[in-house]
């Protein structure tokens, strides 16, 4: 299990992150929600050690901070809002996940290859397996990391705004992906997002940030229910029927 | 480009084979003429051939070496910068390797105190400290790859104004300063080439060792760090061995611009950007490069030689712009 143990950022004498505190639950999907600015990407870096804070992130009880470069990427895979266009092919892009496994000198091996089929089947991108990453789509682009996050094959995976580039059907399989990593592979999966109503729909719980600080850590029916959303976001909530249930969405 | 020369293995050979082909052109081929049988008695120091025994050994041989060590050394570095950069633009010049040996040079000439011999000396400790000192900078800001360029940017302006002010004293000092800066191989001594050579191997050995943590910077700091890699460490790894295999290469061809970074452009463009891959090719391409230019230089206006500097941007000039247009066609059709 993770856990953020009143982690805080300043940058100069700006307070970003401010005491946050809350636990990823296993085996299920942790949304992050927030006001553009708020901290959200700030507090993603400091799980990749890229920035500097206060407090502790704790893996099973071990400090992230303490754990080596190789060792934490290992089990936790974090993919950040900017993707680069590189001059790699899918399948080298995708075999660059098998990278915390691999000593000095070492090569692929059988194993690691059949991880990286395993990641580009996941998501349906075996035909662009040989297309070069920089020609791709932006929608191509996002799954072509994420199929490298796949192969790095961490027990948790984090991920910022991994539908900006995805159209309405490709963001609705794409989290529909996300859920079958969560119930079939027993991935623990936070994910940054921007879409209030989707967050609800697909995440198991809910972590609001308001002005780097949590306004609400917990599960996602609570939180709308708590009208938190209502209030950070300046929004207004309504229901509709979808599939014969009744399913909450937010609107302006 | 077909299939089977995407194949690394097929590449480096038919690579190693043209390199072969024309390290053979360029020993036999000069401003004096041999026969088959002067080629190989001089080659195999047999008595009555010792005027080709001395052309061959003291002259093109360390020359061709020379222009080996040359492109490799220069692509390597070009290659090491493009990938740890994420800029296909960077070169050798923009970790300051020019201006500082340029610096180092002139002032050597300058002072006058000791002989012009020691001027690969002050090549090399000029642009490798030059270096040193631009990522010292960086990374006492923040050591991100955007203030390595910046911090480039700014010590390189020092030095090259260091350099016109101490060419505008002494115009003397300026014509000797001009023939280093345009870079050849043609007083190249084969005792010069034993350190270069054994520093350029070792940068080559350690890139090939640590190139799959090199090939993940590509992606960024932040994917990178998330891949395991101690991103700040990893970077200043590759930059001091960019830096030390071009500096290497200062100290005995000159300022030889341009081949680092044409030739990590080109070989990409062929065989794609994994770094792994790209370092034997880049290597071989590079040195097949500059020995077909250095041969051109030699042979085109002979007796008289254009320096190896001068064919290398006429000839790769044109190349490079066409591959450009290339690429803009291939996005157009995207």
């Amino acid at each position: 299990m993770m856990r953020f143990d009143r982690v805080s950022v300043e940058l100069g004498d700006k307070q970003i992150l401010d005491q946050i505190s809350f636990s990823l639950q296993p085996h299920k999907i942790t949304a992050l929600l927030g006001r553009n600015g708020c901290g959200k990407s700030t507090l993603l870096s400091c799980l990749t050690g890229t920035k500097k804070y206060t407090g502790e992130i704790l893996l099973d009880d071990r400090n992230l901070a303490l754990m080596t470069p190789r060792e934490r990427a290992a089990r936790v895979a974090v993919l950040p809002q900017v993707l680069p266009k590189v001059p790699l092919t899918v399948r080298e892009l995708v075999s660059l996940g098998r990278n915390p496994y691999l000593d000095l000198g070492r090569h692929l091996t059988e194993a690691d290859r059949e991880q990286i089929d395993r990641a580009l089947s996941w998501t349906g991108l075996e035909q662009l397996a040989d297309k070069r990453v920089e020609v791709l789509s932006g929608g191509e682009r996002q799954k072509a990391y994420l199929a490298m996050v796949l192969a790095q094959n961490t027990g948790i995976i984090v991920l910022d705004e991994p539908t900006t580039y995805l159209d309405m059907g490709a963001a609705a399989d794409f989290a529909q992906l996300l859920v079958t990593l969560k119930t079939r592979h027993k991935k623990t999966i936070l994910i940054v997002m921007h879409d209030l109503t989707g967050a609800v729909e697909f995440s198991d719980n809910l972590v609001v940030i308001r002005d780097g600080r949590i306004a609400f850590a917990g599960c996602a029916s609570a939180c709308v229910e708590s009208g938190i959303i209502e209030s950070v976001f300046g929004v207004r909530k309504g229901t509709c029927c979808k599939d014969g249930r009744e399913c909450v969405l937010f609107y302006r | 480009m077909k299939k089977w020369l995407q194949k690394t293995s097929a590449a480096v050979l038919l690579l190693a084979l043209i390199l072969v082909g024309t390290v053979l052109l360029a020993v036999r081929l000069g401003s004096v003429e041999m026969s088959s049988a002067a080629f190989l008695g001089g080659l195999l120091r047999r008595p009555g051939y010792e005027t080709f025994t001395l052309i061959l050994y003291q002259l093109r041989l360390p020359r061709v070496l020379g222009a080996i060590l040359a492109g490799a050394g220069l692509s390597l570095s070009g290659l090491l910068l493009q990938n740890v950069t994420g800029n296909d633009l960077a070169g050798p010049n923009i970790i300051g390797v020019n201006a500082g040996a340029g610096f180092a040079v002139i002032l050597l000439l300058f002072t006058g105190s000791v002989g012009v011999y020691w001027t690969p000396v002050a090549a090399f400790f000029g642009a490798f400290l030059t270096t040193l000192l631009i990522l010292y900078t960086a990374v006492k800001v923040n050591g991100s790859k955007t203030t390595v360029i910046l911090a480039g940017i700014a010590v390189t302006a020092v030095l090259n104004a260091g350099i016109s002010f101490l060419s505008m004293l002494d115009s003397d000092v300026l014509v000797t300063y001009n023939h280093f800066s345009i870079g050849g191989l043609t007083a190249v001594r084969m005792e010069q080439l034993i350190v270069p050579g054994v520093i350029i191997g070792a940068s080559l050995s350690a890139a090939m060792l640590f190139g799959k943590r090199i090939n993940v910077l590509c992606l960024g700091d932040a994917l990178a760090a998330s891949l395991g890699v101690n991103v700040g460490r990893m970077r200043l790894f590759a930059l001091v061995l960019a830096s030390a295999s071009a500096a290497a290469v200062v100290s005995f061809a000159g300022l030889l611009g341009f081949v680092g970074l044409v030739v990590p452009h080109i070989c990409r463009r062929v065989w794609g950007g994994e770094f792994g891959r790209l370092l034997p090719l880049t290597a071989l391409f590079g040195a097949i490069l500059v020995l077909s230019a250095d041969l051109a230089g030699r042979l085109l206006f002979a007796p008289s030689e254009i320096p190896v500097g001068i064919v290398m941007a006429l000839i790769g000039g044109p190349f490079f712009f066409s591959l450009l247009l290339r690429r803009k066609q291939a996005y157009d059709e995207i």
